[in-house]
């Protein structure tokens, strides 16, 4: 049995031996073909514009008008739910209200970007859509 | 510095540090590469191919294996995708009985080839690809069997019974190479 795993050994080391004839050297300029591919992929790579400040306030303001909105909307029906009943909160006069407020709150939304446009213009920072 | 801080450095865009991969790499790479296409040519354009997949997913690497067996199943992968052969189809394994005798070795080039690196080339060459494959993962690189397997695709008892007939092939071969160039041991 010894021997057998003497022999099986032999065999393992030989071949291991032989083997490390067979490994290969690379040519000298495949480094630098890869490197330069690499290089070049990542200059033309369209860089990553961060996100603008006046995007981010875009979103701050969009959150904070409608969010606004639906807490005053929530609330004025809860109150003439509350207060005058199902039936004044269903009636189309209370839906006319509803509908002002939500129009009140737009209209300063769209006063505010166009604000906000007219400022970035001003400043020569606007970034055209592509 | 280990090799996941410089995966992170080239991940934060340090792409330089990607020459390090590059540098230790290439070799074996374009040894993995040359068994399976069997030319120089190909051998280059995968091993190229190759490193720029891996550093296009280098963000999907994760450390559950060793980056070179994730690199070499790549090159492996692609070399098989390129040179379109399928290296385990039974028929190609090297049966001892098919391989046509000693002298089919160019004798000529033998003469003037009497090293040991050609001879062991010339052997390999002889073997089916699958087979020489096996052994240089196994014997270059010491892969054990489950990262061979890992590489290939195979399993485990399978790289094993490959890797076992892969010896056979190998020895029985170059015995019959010795024979013909008793100078080489």
């Amino acid at each position: 049995m010894n021997e057998k795993n003497n022999i099986v050994h032999d065999d393992e080391e030989f071949i291991r031996g032989m083997m490390q004839e067979a490994r290969m050297k690379a040519p000298e300029n495949l480094k630098y073909r890869i490197m330069h591919q690499i290089e070049t992929e990542n200059a033309l790579k369209p860089q990553q514009t961060p996100v603008r400040l006046s995007e981010r306030k875009v979103l701050k303001d969009f959150v904070g008008i409608f969010g606004l909105m639906y807490a005053v909307l929530a609330a004025l029906i809860g109150g003439a739910y509350l207060l005058k009943g199902k039936e004044f909160a269903l009636s189309s006069g209370f839906l006319w209200t509803v509908i002002l407020v939500a129009f009140v709150f737009s209209f300063f939304w769209l006063m505010t970007r166009v604000d906000e446009r007219l400022n970035d213009k001003r400043k020569g920072n606007h970034i055209p859509s592509k | 510095m280990n090799e996941n801080e410089r995966v992170q450095q080239v991940l934060s865009g340090k792409t330089s540090a990607f020459t390090y991969f590059v540098e230790t790499y290439q070799d074996m790479a374009f040894t993995i590469a040359h068994r399976v296409c069997g030319n120089v040519q190909d051998a280059e354009d995968v091993v190229q191919e190759s490193f720029v997949k891996v550093y296009r997913n280098l963000h999907t690497f994760r450390n559950e294996s060793k980056f070179s067996s994730w690199l070499y199943r790549i090159v492996y992968n692609t070399a098989i995708t390129h040179s379109k052969s399928k290296l385990w189809l039974y028929d190609q394994e090297t049966s001892l009985s098919n391989v046509q005798e000693i002298s089919d070795f160019d004798t000529e080039t033998q003469i003037i080839d009497s090293e040991r690196t050609e001879a062991v080339a010339n052997v390999l060459n002889k073997m089916s690809k699958g087979e020489a494959l096996l052994l240089t993962l196994y014997y270059l690189e010491d892969n054990p069997v489950k990262e061979i397997a890992r590489i290939t695709g195979l399993n485990e008892s399978n790289v094993k019974v490959k890797l076992f007939r892969a010896r056979q092939s190998f020895k029985e071969l170059y015995a019959r190479y010795e024979r013909v160039i008793p100078d080489l041991q």
